[in-house]
């Protein structure tokens, strides 16, 4: 593939995604219980993206009330067109986690705890089969990439790196790495059907 | 075309932008690389179709990752939207602002919204009594949170005084981060209190910082003044937004050593003691 193609027409996918948009689009007319709903529905791939990101609890809980409160006053701006209510808040989690995580003091406390993967004193989400199989999907699609697209994928994502860092610390040069993150999210929307 | 490293492909401007749409998913630019790549985007809707495709599925992988957080932060969070005003879009008019939830509310206290008919918010009087009383700013600010909160129609006479109503928002701004503050503490602690005589309020504490979400019965000839619980004595926290519904934010900033809060039903204006027994009283946790 040369470049990225449309694929398909914009679609709504699983049920569950679309009890989360409906809540949210109910929630931007100022209706609080669907906000909670909406909070219900995302709140544990929220907490849990934020976490793997900072992996502290305390600032993670702070980021997560900061988003969610951004998402309350912002929910007008919210479009179903280009993407799931989901989508949209774990995005913009993931945004704040990592601007945190750029800011210094923020990588100097997450410094000390590198390599450290904190035993959760909450329960991970379980029993759920929904869950689980999503769990499962996602991980199979990371199993999907090679190790190079993997490693770019966990520094970026997850360790808040930029690609001109990355591209520093793995010495590649910087097309490279451009190339090797698009190309494994170009795998991993195929892979798990992505429509947007 | 130009020159190449690439076979057969040629590196138009287009397709470099193109090849930061990984990055861009991933949250992997700097502040400058994604102004740019975004400027890219806002010019071709065929690049952003697919930037977002690939945005999506980068939130996807926060699925693998999901963790249940701990309970409170569900409590303190629904308190703190219940405070928090909403963006309006923008193509809005200013002096009528007539939102989506009064039209799908029904009648007025319909549950789902919570109150409908808001009082006007009579910026002349916010600021005299702002005048009058240094520091109620912040109130003049909690009424048109207030009033923005409650999502249904109010009325700014934005155009006959731009900066009234700069002021106002620029106020109302310092308000909502004080307030903010306070409820995403991670230390805040939330106990909601019913009022005697319906209604209730939501009290957050943080330190010696308190925010009070009232949500009491709406009073026209009198206010609610906020009490500090100090011993055998009560000392005023100040003034509840009158005429009001009943529901507002009001921001605490030390509550020093007192071991409760209380609001009582007072003559407008406030009194030096409470004239009435407080209809409500929250301890304030050591």
């Amino acid at each position: 593939m040369s470049t990225m193609t449309t694929s398909g027409p914009r679609a709504t996918g699983a049920a569950e995604r679309s009890s989360a948009d409906e809540a949210l689009l109910s929630a931007a007319t100022g209706d609080q219980d669907a906000f909670a709903r909406f909070y219900d529905a995302t709140v544990p791939v929220v907490f849990g993206t934020v976490l793997r990101v900072l992996r502290d609890h305390a600032q993670s809980e702070e980021v997560v009330q900061e988003v969610f409160l951004e998402a309350w006053r912002t929910a007008a701006r919210f479009d179903p067109t280009r993407g799931t209510a989901r989508g949209w808040i774990v995005t913009m989690a993931h945004r704040r986690a990592v601007d945190r995580v750029r800011s210094s003091q923020a990588s100097s406390d997450r410094d000390e705890r590198a390599g450290i993967r904190e035993p959760a004193p909450y329960d991970s989400v379980s029993e759920e089969v929904e869950v689980l199989l999503e769990r499962e999907e996602v991980q199979r699609a990371l199993s999907s990439l090679t190790p190079v697209q993997r490693e770019a994928v966990d520094l970026a994502y997850y360790g808040g790196r930029t690609h001109r860092e990355i591209a520093e610390d793995l010495r590649l040069p910087l097309g490279t790495v451009k190339t090797r993150l698009r190309d494994a999210l170009i795998r991993l929307r195929d892979v798990m059907g992505v429509t947007a | 075309m130009t020159g190449d490293e690439t076979t057969g492909r040629h590196r138009a401007p287009r397709e470099d932008a193109d090849s930061l749409a990984g990055a861009w998913a991933l949250d992997a630019l700097d502040d400058e690389d994604r102004a740019t790549y975004e400027r890219h985007l806002a010019a071709s809707p065929a690049a952003r179709e697919d930037a977002d495709e690939l945005r999506e599925t980068a939130a996807r992988l926060g699925a693998a990752e999901a963790v249940q957080p701990p309970a409170h932060l569900r409590a303190s969070i629904l308190a703190a939207i219940a405070a928090t005003p909403q963006e309006r879009p923008a193509d809005r008019p200013l002096e009528v602002v007539q939102s989506p939830a009064a039209a799908v509310a029904g009648p007025p206290a319909a549950p789902a919204t919570g109150r409908a008919a808001e009082a006007p918010v009579d910026l002349a009087a916010e600021r005299s009594r702002r005048r009058a009383r240094p520091g109620f700013a912040l109130l003049a600010a909690a009424a048109c949170a207030v009033v923005a909160v409650g999502g249904v129609t109010y009325a700014v006479d934005a155009r006959r005084d731009a900066d009234r109503l700069q002021q106002t928002v620029a106020s109302q701004q310092a308000y909502q981060d004080q307030v903010d503050s306070v409820l995403t503490s991670a230390g805040a602690r939330v106990l909601r209190v019913d009022a005697t005589g319906g209604g209730a309020a939501t009290v957050v504490h943080a330190g010696t910082r308190a925010v009070v979400l009232a949500d009491l019965p709406a009073v026209s000839d009198r206010q609610y003044q906020l009490w500090l619980v100090e011993g055998q004595t009560l000392r005023s926290a100040g003034l509840l937004p009158a005429p009001t519904d009943g529901r507002a934010t009001f921001y605490v900033p030390d509550t020093g050593g007192a071991s409760g809060l209380g609001i009582s039903v007072e003559p407008v204006g406030g009194s030096q003691q409470p004239t009435t027994d407080p209809i409500l009283l929250a301890p304030i946790p050591a």
